[in-house]
């Protein structure tokens, strides 16, 4: 077991394989070795900290693993893993199933916590906890990403574009549309 | 006011009016029509000023949203992780035209738009004008990364326009390929231009799997030479006479379609003497000792070696008399090309074992053997590991004979542990089959039990397609006692 401190100073006992998939603390647990010392996360709130290393308990929590790291799925019936421990994204894509309404309600509802996950992703260095689909479009197959119209309404995004980017932007599809 | 104040108030206004002169009826509506002017005009400039403040707003929103305080890198991997191969010109646009902030970042982002781009070099679009404008536009986003690029070529020829804005960035293709399914084999102008730009940056390039045709005639032909960094190369010929230069002796990896003089073939791997992985599609020789008085062709590098004999003449076998393969681990023969017999001469291919003897792994697809050949092959290769048949008749019960282990006798390929068998006829019994499986393998209790090394190795991976009725019945019990079998 590895003792993370989180920077609201609030301790956690977490099992070694879990907290070996960042990056960040494998490297620190590799330059201290063996120890009892506990690794200190200023950058990671215990509350962020709860939702990358702890199995799903309620609804608000499968939310947020699914919309972060694109597993989650209404028809998902494995039991539930630390989002920290999930898998790679050929195996996201077998379990996923159509959540673009269940996304859309997701990012409106709780985004200061998507930002947040994101950014304490990054601090660690947890590469499968940058997902990919919340930029993407859950309800296509291939997995394109979202029109821009719904990116700007998903985030709040203001189209500041002047007349010439516009039509800049018109003969790139246009170009996209004949290849 | 409520509908019917106004109704009243209309009411009234008309009853006064009704006493009026035409003239002051004409009067009044004008000075109406002056007072609603002024009103358009009042409502145009406050629902102007009500855009204005809701856009004012908004921006103010976005400035305290959580997205706008995502760093700029950690937005830049977001934008990366959120296009696919497939929709990635798609994807990368619709990221890029969100808005000016993204935009910007996303053009100032060069390995946003350096994912493998096909260039439809031909003439049959509506506009190649615009065509070749968007394509510069693209190209220019991934400056100053290498790009991999492929070539499509239809019957329409090449457009001019098109081509200039891919030799624009010569100096940046990492990968150029040309896709020769359901189009048309490269031209030889085309590849001459091709090979007159620098390439300092070209790691690999595929001319197709068709010969190139010569459609101009030109003294020297093109020469890819002097690309320092090409070590991957897939090239077709048909007649040495259009064998294009190459710098043979930096390849790690070849890719040689050789419907020439199987000599030819053996002339480009003499000169490719750093090559890691080859697959040579060759022909045979008419007669046994055509290829006989060559120097020893070594390949010290050489660790996987694939060959596809094809055409109709039947003596394959010379091609491993001079050849020498010390690091080979992997040989591939397939022989379902083939259009005439096979003459198999046991004695080239057991002295270029000798010369190879770290093969780990074999595979054969076809091939008119005869048992004894194979047995012979397999006994050459002392550190077999795995193995894989397709529709290899040869395999019958006297190799499965020579592969169990019975009396504590090392048995042949003591140390295969990966056996495939796809498409075999059955040449052997069940029963043998099932004996020999059965012989190689052993649970990890009585191994503990016994406390001894044993001779051969434990089966690992089995893997069985085709097998029908009384065989399939019988590897479905070896599965279940335990044998790693699966079975299509």
């Amino acid at each position: 077991m590895v003792l993370l401190v989180t920077s609201d100073n609030e301790q956690f006992q977490t099992e070694k394989d879990i907290v070996e998939r960042s990056v960040l603390i494998k490297n620190m647990l590799e330059d201290v070795g063996e120890s009892d010392q506990p690794i200190p996360l200023p950058n990671v709130s215990s509350s962020v900290l709860k939702k990358v290393t702890q199995p799903s308990t309620g609804p608000t929590e499968i939310d947020v693993r699914g919309r972060y790291l694109s597993t989650a799925s209404t028809t998902v019936e494995s039991p539930s893993r630390p989002p920290i421990l999930e898998q790679s994204q050929d195996e996201t894509r077998k379990r996923t199933t159509d959540i673009s309404e269940w996304d859309q309600k997701f990012i409106t509802v709780d985004q200061e916590m998507l930002f947040e996950i994101i950014l304490a992703a990054n601090y660690l260095d947890i590469k499968s906890l940058l997902c990919r689909r919340w930029l993407q479009d859950g309800s296509q197959h291939d997995q394109g990403a979202r029109p821009p119209e719904e990116i700007r309404k998903l985030f709040n995004i203001v189209n500041d574009f002047t007349p010439e980017e516009e039509a800049q932007i018109k003969k790139e599809n246009e170009w996209a549309e004949d290849r | 006011m409520s509908l019917d104040a106004f109704r009243a108030f209309v009411l009234a206004f008309a009853a006064h009016a009704a006493k009026s002169s035409k003239e002051d009826i004409e009067r009044l509506i004008q000075g109406s029509q002056l007072r609603i002017s002024s009103l358009d005009s009042q409502i145009k400039s406050l629902v102007e000023i009500r855009d204005r403040e809701r856009a004012c707003v908004a921006a103010l929103r976005y400035l305290i949203s959580p997205i706008h305080t995502l760093p700029v890198e950690l937005l830049i991997e977001i934008f990366k992780l959120s296009i696919d191969d497939v929709t990635h010109i798609e994807d990368a646009f619709r990221i890029s035209q969100v808005c000016s902030h993204w935009r910007r970042t996303a053009h100032n982002s060069p390995r946003l738009w350096t994912r493998p781009l096909e260039v439809d070099v031909g003439k049959s679009k509506k506009s190649t004008r615009a065509y070749a404008d968007g394509l510069k536009t693209w190209l220019g986003r991934s400056a100053p990364l290498p790009l991999d690029i492929t070539l499509l070529l239809d019957s329409t020829g090449v457009s001019r326009r098109i081509l200039e804005e891919v030799l624009r960035i010569s100096l940046r293709w990492r990968a150029l390929l040309f896709d020769w399914e359901g189009y048309e084999p490269p031209p030889l102008s085309l590849v001459s231009r091709l090979a007159e730009c620098r390439l300092d940056s070209l790691e690999e390039l595929d001319l197709g799997r068709d010969a190139i045709v010569r459609d101009i005639d030109i003294p020297d032909l093109p020469s890819f030479a002097a690309a320092p960094n090409l070590q991957v190369l897939t090239i077709c010929i048909e007649s040495n006479a259009l064998i294009c230069g190459m710098p043979w002796a930096q390849l790690i990896y070849l890719h040689l379609e050789c419907y020439s003089s199987p000599d030819d073939a053996l002339d480009i791997l003499a000169q490719c003497a750093n090559l890691e992985s080859a697959s040579i599609r060759i022909r045979g020789w008419e007669s046994d000792g055509l290829a006989a008085n060559r120097d020893m062709i070594t390949l010290t590098n050489l660790d996987d070696l694939s060959i596809p004999f094809c055409g109709l003449e039947e003596h394959v076998t010379p091609f491993f008399g001079s050849l020498s393969a010390p690091a080979l681990t992997t040989l591939s023969l397939d022989f379902s090309d083939m259009q005439g017999g096979l003459q198999w001469t046991k004695a080239y291919l057991t002295e270029f074992q000798l010369r190879a003897p770290n093969i780990t792994r074999l595979v054969f697809h076809y091939g008119g053997l005869t048992p004894e050949d194979f047995t012979t092959a397999l006994r050459y290769t002392p550190s077999l590991a795995e193995l894989e048949l397709n529709a290899c008749h040869y395999f019958d019960n006297t190799v499965i004979s020579a592969l169990s282990y019975e009396d504590e006798v090392k048995p042949l390929a003591s140390c295969l542990h990966h056996l495939v068998l796809s498409h075999i006829h059955e040449r052997f019994t069940a029963d043998n089959l099932a004996g020999m499986l059965a012989s190689r393998w052993w649970t990890d209790a009585s191994e503990l039990a016994t406390r001894l090394d044993p001779p051969v190795v434990r089966w690992t991976y089995l893997n069985f397609e085709g097998f029908r009725g009384q065989l399939r019945d019988r590897m479905a019990v070896l599965q279940r006692e335990g044998l790693p079998i699966r079975l299509k």
